[in-house]
């Protein structure tokens, strides 16, 4: 949900099965957007979703950032909290970035631990999403894929499956997004993420300022034939199109969910 | 590398110009991500760089729009880089980033004093527009409960009273028009604006919060003086002796919203 499409959203109520909110636009102690927020919410289930859990970092966890969290969990009910498996920053400074983990031991009993106490203070599991990266660590030495699939398991938390992301990856790493997908346990797939990349020279950056290409439908498409039902939201953060462009994109999202749901019957 | 030391390295890449390749952190950094045929390390490690800088570049010129049109697109984006540089953000939350921008515009017009000698307002102009994000964000104030003030100062006529200035709102005292100048920039229709940047005296300024949007408005010097003595602290009595007008001023200031609430004061 961005800020240019909440008169419409109030006012009109367009079919929406939820929005996700990215919490960090709401740490306001008054105002504004919790009025509006307060509206959305009459309305339309919701999901919340953050950037600076930092759950991958070797920081302390940072208890006022939760603190935020929980205060907005409390008022607002949401179905699902979710952040990145990252961390966003180190030594006492924030990147405000999405950065990448390496996929080692040590990385993820870290994160494990971190999870489960995030998951303590909330009073509710979250799901972690897959981001997209411009490196790799050699010194990994456990798959993405196992990665993510070991955090949740031994964590007891979701995973939030962004496809977009995984393309990204696929292209930027020679990887192949099928496999990783496939890799995944279905049963801890929560929430599906759609989003548009932008493609560099020598790259593609996850920037969220386009509709979802054809390669990322089409293994949505693929992925959703036989794992239907999963709740699936078109992610827009700039350059955000009219409230119908995106109600377009949900519309085909959700015909390929209903499709995948028929077939499964 | 253990994972603590890949992340201090990994972020301290974030803030450098130019990458600094004499630290060994920075050596084994380099080897563990490694480059390619199509990106080198440095180009991944730019591309982190390049998405850290634009969201804090975003953030302050989300925050200083005035500014930002005052001293253009390319000379503000070129203050911010510095500005990030000896500020990096320390808060995961955003909307306390910037917070050290009116000092360092008052730093900047010191060490640039040619270049920057038609802008002495700055450093007003950020303090004023500081104000206004953080009013903006600020907590929900409650209607000043008139009914229970009654009841307190009847029933306990000889006890005394401290007021509170509403969460969302803010004092400044300023020497340049800084106001006129903020208006000027961010009104609609403004293209290339003149705007008188001599200093009319003194200007009282307050900036409240009024149906969900920041209002800045001038008030009389009577009137900045008692709020700030409330918002010090200061009890009804204090302000009795301190204040001639204060039987005038008070009313207004509580009918108008800018006395937030009030309590016995002890």
């Amino acid at each position: 949900m961005r800020d240019a499409h909440i008169p419409a959203l109030v006012s009109g109520k367009p079919q929406v099965n939820w929005l996700e909110v990215l919490s960090d636009n709401y740490f306001a102690d008054g105002g504004l957007a919790h009025r509006q927020l307060e509206a959305i919410r009459e309305h339309y289930p919701i999901a919340l979703h953050s950037v600076g859990m930092s759950i991958g970092s070797t920081a302390p966890l940072n208890k006022d950032y939760f603190k935020q969290i929980k205060k907005l969990i409390v008022r607002y009910k949401p179905e699902l909290v979710s952040d990145h498996l990252c961390f966003t920053g180190a030594g006492g400074v924030e990147s405000h970035d999405l950065l990448p983990l390496p996929w080692t031991e040590e990385a993820l009993s870290n994160t494990v631990g971190r999870i489960k106490q995030i998951q303590d203070w909330l009073g509710m599991p979250i799901a972690v999403e897959n981001i997209s990266t411009y490196l790799r660590y050699r010194h990994s030495t456990i798959g993405e894929a196992e990665f993510i699939s070991a955090v949740a398991e031994q964590a007891d938390c979701f995973i939030l499956l962004d496809i977009n992301n995984a393309y990204v990856n696929q292209v930027n790493h020679g990887e192949d997004a099928e496999t990783f997908i496939r890799s995944l346990p279905v049963e801890r797939i929560a929430q599906i993420h759609l989003g548009g990349y932008e493609t560099k020279p020598d790259f593609l950056l996850d920037a969220h300022n386009h509709a979802v290409s054809e390669p990322v439908w089409a293994l949505f498409a693929n992925f959703v034939s036989d794992t239907p039902n999963i709740p699936t939201l078109i992610e827009w953060d700039r350059d955000v199109p009219p409230l119908e462009t995106l109600l377009e994109q949900a519309a085909h999202a959700q015909k390929l969910l209903d499709a995948g749901a028929m077939a499964s019957v | 590398m253990d994972l603590k030391h890949l992340q201090e390295a990994f972020v301290a890449e974030l803030h450098k110009d130019n990458a600094d390749n004499t630290t060994d952190a920075h050596t084994e950094l380099f080897e563990l991500v490694g480059g390619n045929e199509r990106m080198s390390t440095e180009d991944k490690l730019k591309v982190y760089r390049n998405n850290a800088r634009f969201s804090l570049v975003h953030t302050l010129e989300q925050i200083y729009p005035a500014c930002l049109k005052t001293l253009g697109k390319d000379y503000f984006r070129q203050c911010a880089r510095a500005y990030i540089k000896k500020h990096p953000s320390n808060n995961a939350n955003l909307n306390h980033y910037g917070e050290n921008v009116p000092a360092f515009f008052a730093g900047l017009l010191k060490e640039r004093a040619d270049e920057l000698k038609d802008y002495a307002y700055l450093p007003d102009l950020a303090l004023l527009e500081r104000e206004v994000h953080a009013v903006y964000y600020a907590a929900d104030d409650m209607p000043f409960d008139f009914e229970a003030f009654e009841k307190l100062t009847h029933r306990d006529n000889k006890k005394d009273i401290r007021f509170a200035l509403p969460a969302a709102m803010a004092l400044l005292e300023t020497t340049t028009p800084a106001l006129a100048i903020w208006e000027t920039l961010l009104a609609k229709d403004a293209g290339d604006t003149d705007f008188p940047v001599e200093s009319r005296g003194v200007e009282y300024l307050c900036v409240r919060r009024v149906d969900d949007i920041p209002r800045v408005e001038a008030i009389e010097e009577e009137h900045y003086a008692v709020l700030t003595a409330i918002g010090n602290g200061a009890t009804l009595s204090a302000l009795a002796d301190k204040f001639a007008h204060l039987d005038d001023i008070l009313p207004t200031l509580i009918g108008n919203g800018k006395v937030g609430s009030f309590s016995p004061a002890d």
